[in-house]
């Protein structure tokens, strides 16, 4: 027991760097899920700008921009080309329409392709788009209500309606916005453990390694296997209660706990931890002293951050990074994360605990080669 | 009948192509202070270190409480305490906790454990900095808790790697008052050191390792009387002419003069009244001196002797 109660002896020198990177962790974990705060300042309409050249001047012309007003603002085409460039550099109008003579008729006959409509759209095409999307969906819906035998007249009102309304189940989607959160917060935590881990657990494991305490301790009368299972079990105890703190803030901050997603996104925490813990042994193998402890901790905690898409998604990253990341068990934390937000298979995310696990095992076994090396050495 | 603590035969150690120890051979018996003398890399620490099951050994037997010694023997282990030249303990734990960590790795019971840190602590004389961690210790304090962390559980022979570099002298005296109390408690050492005067002041017996030989062995006296060398007369005089010494080199049992740094260092081989016979010839002569005196061979003379080189010119 005595290497077991000095491991925590050990540990509580290290309290406030534990402190501090618990602190920063949660910190980082509280802004992370207010991104996906609910409520209705997060979901709003956005008004464009739109500029209308109606060569038309028809009853469907009339009534396109019309309900495009009721989004958005309209400026009746009265600029120079100069201007409109200007207006669209700037921004102040997302599209120029220009709606060509005979769109009218062409869109009641109903036969044939019928006209199109000239849309240019702004440098940030984004926007651009969602003024098209409206506009095929009043032409769409206002061609399928005069399919099933309404008049223009009627069919126009009811499109509008029925537009309004689908506004309102837009507004019913947050519910499924606000489910999300759960992926943000828990997709931080590996950072959070890397960091205590290597801030908390690391130095004890270093300061019991190094060569002088090892080679005292190497000479006493306690079998090796009963000193390293003892530092093992207190090295388990602490992580086990590092990630039980981690889930139960990360579950209260996404207002989610026992569901079944929430049950696979643990088993994830927990693989992640078991390979972090596996990185920690084969880091301690290295000889390095605890003094560098704070240093590793940036290293390790940062690039398996930046490269493993915990900071940024994985599909925003290069493709060297990329590249590099699929080496790195935060790659496949993520990667299951997304694997169960998208509703994959079991095995699928399976596969990527599976990797992460590897991983891990992968660095211990070299770590421990490099650490019989070292022994051999120093002896 | 003495009993045999540590028994090293024929110890072969390589490493590669250099031969650490050359058929090594080492007794100790019960109770004695066995010094271990040899400049670097003559294989103290190779020595030590194979003793403790710490390195493997190409050839030969060590035995340790008349039992083969193997890195399992953890009853073995238990009997041996160990003092390294380096300071080896916690610097986040008090000098309580490191005493207490390093005898429970021997020590089960909470009790006995207890009483054992509280004497060792009173042995080294730590009493007043039992809550100090190590880095608000002095050098000197900090090897005597080096000490009482490989002495606390009450071992029967320690080994005790020079435990007094670059140590003050009121500390180095505490402990070598300490090695000779623990030896009069029972407890059986082996010190290396490269303080001859130290390894002359407290060891009972004297083995002189070199190039990992077992060079000469024997009590300081015995050491003395086997080399030649029995008496250093020294003269401080200036300015002395080449052929006064040589003439000195030819008086009545001196066989070696050595003239530097306005000193004159005269070698004898037996004889009595040598000092006298070379103040009869400064005398005869009209010389004058400064100072002239007698001093009996030290163990570092043995080791010029033997060797055919000064411990300490190896040391720099």
């Amino acid at each position: 027991m005595i290497v077991f109660k000095t491991f925590f002896k050990v540990l509580s020198r290290y309290k406030f760097s534990m402190i501090m990177y618990l602190a920063i962790a949660l910190g980082i974990i509280t802004i992370m899920s207010g991104f996906n705060s609910s409520g209705n300042a997060s979901y709003y309409s956005v008004s464009q700008g739109i500029i209308v050249l109606d060569n038309d001047k028809s009853e469907v012309s009339r009534g396109l921009i019309k309900y495009l007003e009721t989004i958005n603002y309209i400026y009746e085409d009265s600029f120079s080309d100069e201007q409109i460039t200007d207006m669209m550099y700037y921004t102040k109008a997302s599209n120029y329409l220009v709606i060509p003579e005979g769109f009218g008729a062409s869109f009641l006959s109903g036969t044939g392709e019928p006209l199109k409509i000239e849309s240019t759209k702004e440098i940030d095409a984004r926007m651009g788009y969602t003024v098209e999307a409206e506009m095929d969906s009043y032409l769409n819906l206002t061609a399928n209500y005069m399919k099933g035998g309404y008049s223009f007249t009627e069919a126009d009102e009811l499109s509008r309606e029925s537009l309004a309304d689908m506004s309102a189940v837009n507004m019913v989607s947050e519910v499924v916005i606000q489910d999300d959160k759960i992926f943000t917060v828990f997709t931080i935590l590996p950072y959070a453990l890397l960091t205590l881990l290597c801030s908390a657990v690391l130095p004890v494991i270093l300061r019991f390694g190094t060569m002088l305490i090892n080679r005292r301790t190497g000479i006493s009368s306690m079998p090796s296997a009963k000193r390293q299972s003892m530092l093992a079990l207190a090295s388990a105890l602490v992580t086990i209660g590092f990630i039980c703190v981690l889930i139960f803030i990360s579950s209260l901050l996404s207002e989610e706990m026992f569901t079944a997603r929430w049950a696979l996104i643990a088993i994830d925490v927990f693989v992640f931890s078991m390979t972090a813990v596996m990185i920690i042994v084969a880091l301690s193998s290295f000889g390095i002293k605890p003094e560098a402890a704070p240093a590793i901790t940036n290293i390790v905690a940062l690039s398996f951050s930046f490269l493993g898409g915990i900071f940024v998604p994985i599909e925003h990253l290069g493709g060297t990074a990329k590249a590099i990341g699929q080496f790195l068990p935060t790659y496949w934390y993520s990667e299951a994360i997304n694997r169960i937000k998208s509703g994959s298979s079991f095995e699928e995310i399976l596969n990527c605990l599976l990797i992460q696990l590897l991983f891990g095992v992968m660095v211990l076994v070299i770590g421990l080669m490099v650490g019989k090396h070292n022994v051999k050495k120093t002896a | 009948m003495s009993e045999t603590i540590v028994e090293v035969k024929n110890l072969v150690k390589r490493y590669k192509e250099l031969i650490a120890l050359d058929n090594f051979n080492m007794s100790i018996e019960k109770g004695e202070v066995f010094g271990l003398l040899g400049p670097n890399g003559s294989g103290k620490t190779t020595t030590i270190n194979c003793i403790l099951s710490l390195l493997n050994y190409n050839n030969g037997e060590i035995k340790v409480f008349g039992e083969e010694m193997k890195n399992d023997r953890y009853d073995l282990k238990r009997k041996i305490g160990v003092v390294m030249q380096d300071v080896a303990v916690f610097d986040e734990l008090s000098v309580y906790d490191n005493i207490d960590y390093f005898c429970g790795l021997y020590i089960e019971d909470k009790e006995t454990r207890k009483k054992y840190v509280e004497e060792a602590i009173e042995f080294v004389g730590l009493e007043g900095f039992k809550k100090f961690k190590p880095k608000k210790l002095s050098g000197g304090l900090l090897r005597r808790l080096n000490i009482a962390c490989g002495i606390a559980h009450k071992p029967e022979l320690i080994i005790l790697d020079e435990p007094t570099v670059a140590v003050d002298p009121q500390s180095r005296n505490k402990i070598l008052e300490g090695i000779t109390e623990l030896n009069r408690n029972g407890a059986t050492i082996i010190y290396t050191s490269h303080y001859m005067e130290e390894v002359e002041q407290i060891c009972t017996h004297i083995l002189i390792m070199d190039k990992g030989k077992n060079v000469a062995e024997g009590t300081s006296d015995e050491l003395k009387r086997s080399i030649k060398n029995t008496e250093n007369v020294i003269v401080d005089v200036r300015n002395l002419d080449e052929k006064h010494v040589e003439a000195v080199k030819k008086l009545n049992h001196v066989y070696d003069v050595k003239y530097m740094s306005d000193r004159l260092t005269i070698k004898c081989a037996g004889g009595r009244h040598n000092i006298s016979h070379v103040i009869d010839y400064f005398a005869d002569n009209g010389l004058d001196y400064d100072r002239i005196y007698s001093e009996l061979p030290t163990l570092n003379d043995v080791f010029l002797e033997i060797t055919g080189t000064s411990l300490r010119d190896q040391e720099a």
